[in-house]
């Protein structure tokens, strides 16, 4: 435990609760799995060191967002600018928006959630084995024996099909 | 639905997709310059990049609810969806890598030839699959015990030679063993063992099958390459299936399958190769052999091959 926690309990509890958000928040930021999960690692014991900071009777997130925007910086200054998505200066731009998004995780999740099941099990199954296992356009091109351009584009189709319908779910939502 | 490259989503999609998959500078910076300039492209990606979190994060719960969904046997296995076509393109674009020769296969468990169309697909937990952890070879060889890989010389590198990772920040580097060196084999391997003990009753019938697949780069693209992937299905755990493990291959209760894997001159970039064997029910461990042969003419200078993105999987019909 760490010893100037006030509450380690309450803070374990609001730690594993807002984990999928700080996670959000550094995938935002990094745009590359590997990274956010790095910089969520990084932040993850940042935030144990900082516990006793932390006073439980205030929100949790806003708290813990600000112990994550150090912790991608310091991720993105180690590595080379080649092998980042984003610029610093637009990480650093972006950092609101990113916690505003990151902050209605969950409620972005559950929209999801409705919006997987409009999908076909094929459509499914391509966004699985780029999304998670990571296959690239040429190697699902390859898989599939459609063209390189056609995964592509049906990949974009389906991230902006279900971005529409997260936020039209999101604009239902009680 | 078509993408729309006017709407603002539409564009950051795509952008994103040439900057982060296919490496295009020019439109990092385009995309970089879009959200500099613009405060509702800022909102927009930081939305689109929170969604796709949510999305990894679902499949993830997906892929595990899956996994133990197939533990009540027969009545799920009746029950599963039909084959799609992820489920069975990779045998596909194993047999249109150009196999040279299949060799030492040895079933003793009446395994039946024939195989249906495969329902189901379970992926088994490869240790770093990804080849990213810098502190993953454990062993000099077969490593002891699960959670490991093994390797005879190998580094861990991010992109070099203008090679880059196929996922992920790093790859290994098979090192070529030099030709002067006392051994009996010159490939370049790596080793990781398995354990099937706790496989769902499903994926020990009589006609599961084990795929191991792997991906492989040359460092000199103008050279034929040669790669191998080997896997070997013991009775025993892996503990004891490690043990001396090597004269136990020559055992008959011993099944295994390999294959080699030639690319042609010129022929650069990754290359994707799967192996498939039955898998003789009552198996506890599997132990699996990626490698990269050195050229035949023994004067031609030897390089090194990259290798990136394990996967091993049994395979349901």
């Amino acid at each position: 435990m760490s010893p100037d926690a006030r509450d380690p309990a309450r803070f374990i509890a609001a730690l594993t609760r807002h984990q999928p958000a700080l996670e959000a928040f550094c995938h935002a930021q990094l745009a590359q799995r590997q990274d956010a999960r790095e910089a969520l690692q990084a932040t993850c014991v940042k935030l144990w060191e900082k516990s006793g900071e932390w006073d439980p009777a205030t929100e949790f997130l806003p708290w813990a967002f600000a112990v994550a925007r150090f912790t991608v910086l310091s991720h993105l200054r180690d590595r080379m600018r080649d092998r980042l998505v984003f610029d610093e200066d637009v990480v650093l731009a972006m950092t609101e928006e990113t916690e505003t998004a990151a902050a209605q995780f969950e409620h972005r999740r559950e929209a999801l959630d409705t919006c997987l099941k409009k999908l076909k099990p094929e459509q499914a199954d391509l966004l699985r084995e780029h999304y998670l296992a990571g296959r690239a356009v040429r190697e699902l091109s390859g898989l599939t024996g459609r063209s390189e351009s056609a995964v592509k584009m049906t990949l974009l189709r389906l991230r902006e099909q279900l971005s529409v319908c997260i936020q039209r779910q999101l604009r239902l939502a009680p | 639905m078509n993408p729309d490259p006017a709407t603002l989503e539409g564009r950051l999609l795509a952008l994103l997709q040439a900057a982060r998959d296919a490496h295009d500078a020019a439109a990092r910076t385009a995309l970089n310059e879009l959200l500099r300039r613009e405060p509702a492209a800022r909102a927009a990606m930081a939305r689109l990049m929170v969604d796709e979190q949510a999305l990894l994060d679902r499949l993830r719960d997906d892929g595990i609810v899956s996994l133990l969904d197939s533990a009540p046997a027969q009545a799920t296995m009746t029950a599963a969806r039909p084959a799609r076509w992820l489920a069975w393109r990779p045998l596909t674009a194993a047999a249109a890598g150009i196999v040279l020769g299949m060799f030492c296969t040895s079933v003793v468990y009446g395994l039946v030839a024939q195989r249906a169309t495969v329902a189901k697909k379970l992926p088994l937990p490869v240790y770093d699959p990804g080849l990213e952890n810098a502190e993953s070879i454990a062993a000099r060889g077969v490593p002891k015990s699960v959670g490991q890989w093994g390797a005879d010389s190998a580094r861990w590198v991010t992109a070099e030679h203008g090679v880059q990772p196929l996922q992920g920040r790093r790859m290994l580097r098979l090192e070529p063993i030099p030709r002067d060196k006392n051994v009996r084999n010159y490939a370049s391997r790596v080793y990781q063992v398995l354990d099937l003990g706790s496989l769902p009753p499903p994926a020990s019938a009589e006609t599961a099958e084990v795929q191991v697949t792997a991906s492989f780069h040359a460092a000199n693209a103008g050279a034929a390459s040669r790669y191998l992937i080997r896997a070997f299905a013991l009775s025993e755990t892996p503990e004891q299936a490690t043990r001396g493990f090597w004269p136990k291959t020559q055992d008959d209760g011993v099944v295994s399958v390999a294959q080699r894997f030639d690319t042609a001159p010129g022929a650069g970039g990754w290359h994707t190769f799967s192996l498939k064997m039955p898998l003789p029910r009552g198996a506890r461990s599997l132990v699996f052999i990626l490698g990269a042969e050195p050229p035949d003419d023994a004067s031609a200078e030897a390089s090194p091959h990259y290798l990136d993105d394990v996967r091993v999987s049994v395979l349901i019909p």
